[in-house]
């Protein structure tokens, strides 16, 4: 049998092969992001006051909505075809299922991320590139990855699967979210005393937690 | 992989239900390598949820399953066991975005195949599809969608071969050919387990049949 790093990365080069023919799951997160920060920023009329208040939170929502859509896209193709049981009945772990998934959709929303950004720093006027910021971000595409690509799985299997996910990621995803969002305040406003230490902490312990958590009941249920 | 174990599948009172509908009730079964066993019943009576079950992606709600002596329960024996068996069902299980070779050479890699393009070329020679390697799945047939679905399943040459109702969407040429692929296998000693509403193509390739009517009030 092959190791799980060979497994990982076939796994891996298939799903950005596939992506890479169909242009769905990183079309959907540019464009919807991109709408999303473009109705905003026509509300705001660049008022540096709101953009430097409400930035964070414009910015954020447009990424987990996007991100949203584009997760159901990125699985409901494998319960389609139902290529996941054919996973399923191959020597491969359940857990770099989760893995390989989560590792895609990590750069794929790490891509869209750089290209929402960069419009929204030109569209609001701010300046948002900092290293803390993509310390912030690599912790939180993380977390939401392995939480999404988690229930991503599992809402697949819904006829409401958009709902469905929204409903079941977005609370899960909370913490992350308050310590992305209180990152990129501190960004946007400049604060030299912020508690950026104490928020990456909680960030990085999220991703501990739920990538070990999830890993193991993804297992248990696929079994089921 | 034939380890100490005469018995290739051993199924040991299986129960299955599908919220309160109990499908399967206390059923057992086991056979030898070697064997080409079919399994016939009427529409809902289980086939596919036994086949499900013994390739392990099916848990009964109560029995055993054990599989070349090893059973699912534990991880590893689960890989070691699924590294050695093939599996057709009635969805094709394919990635339609990719060819035909882009398909077969992913799991050929996922199953540690070595000479892959050697495997894949036999393979497509075997089940006529040399000439749709460089056609997405999308553009196939169904006929030939399950041809496809064939080859990836024997790309390990597998010691056990699960397959739902093989015969279906083939045409005459196709059933022809699967049923000479099951045949080769058995005089090899490599087993069969499939199921199938055509009794023509049972009376070809098994030389075992579990008629699930005679389970039905036991």
């Amino acid at each position: 049998m092959l190791n799980w790093f060979k497994v990982l990365s076939i796994l891996i080069k298939k799903d950005i092969k596939i992506e890479f023919q169909t242009k769905e799951t990183l079309v959907t997160l540019c464009l919807f992001g991109l709408l999303i920060i473009t109705v905003f920023s026509l509300s705001t009329e660049n008022n540096s006051l709101i953009n430097q208040n409400f930035g964070a939170g414009i910015l954020w929502s447009s990424v987990i909505f996007a991100g949203s859509i584009a997760m159901v896209k990125f699985f409901y193709h494998e319960e389609q075809n139902k290529t996941l049981q054919s996973l399923l009945v191959m020597p491969v772990p359940s857990e770099l299922i989760l893995f390989s998934k989560s590792i895609v959709f990590f750069i794929f929303l790490s891509i869209s991320e750089i290209i929402i950004f960069l419009i929204s720093s030109v569209l609001f006027n701010l300046n948002i590139f900092s290293l803390k910021l993509i310390l912030g971000c690599i912790v939180f595409n993380i977390g939401y990855s392995v939480v999404g690509s988690f229930f991503g799985v599992i809402s697949s299997k819904s006829s409401s699967k958009e709902i469905l996910l929204t409903m079941l990621l977005i609370p899960i995803i909370t913490p992350i979210l308050m310590f992305i969002i209180a990152t990129t305040n501190d960004v946007i406003r400049s604060e030299l005393n912020s508690n950026f230490q104490t928020w990456l902490g909680l960030g990085i312990s999220f991703d501990i937690i739920f990538l070990t958590l999830m890993s193991y009941l993804f297992g248990k249920i696929l079994e089921d | 992989m034939k380890v100490n174990a005469k018995k290739v599948l051993m199924l040991t009172k299986i129960s299955k239900s599908y919220q309160n509908n109990l499908v399967i009730n206390n059923f057992s079964l086991d056979f030898n390598y070697g064997d080409s066993v079919g399994i016939i019943g009427k529409n809902g009576s289980g086939k596919s949820t036994i086949l499900k079950i013994s390739c392990g992606l099916l848990k009964p709600d109560s029995g055993n399953v054990l599989l070349m002596g090893k059973s699912f329960d534990s991880t590893e024996d689960g890989l070691l066991i699924k590294s050695r068996m093939g599996v057709v069902l009635h969805e094709d299980m394919l990635y339609p975005q990719l060819t035909v070779f882009e398909n077969l050479n992913f799991y050929s890699k996922i199953l540690g195949i070595k000479n892959v393009n050697t495997k894949i070329e036999e393979l497509s020679t075997l089940l006529n599809l040399s000439d749709y390697l460089k056609i997405s799945v999308s553009k196939l047939s169904n006929g030939n969608k399950k041809r496809v679905s064939f080859a990836k399943s024997l790309l390990n040459d597998p010691d056990i071969l699960f397959a739902d109702e093989p015969e279906s969407n083939l045409d005459d040429n196709g059933k022809e050919i699967v049923s000479k692929i099951f045949n080769d296998r058995r005089k090899r000693g490599l087993t069969n387990f499939f199921s199938t509403h055509s009794e023509i193509f049972l009376e070809k390739c098994s030389n075992q049949l579990i008629n699930l009517k005679d389970f039905e009030n036991a």
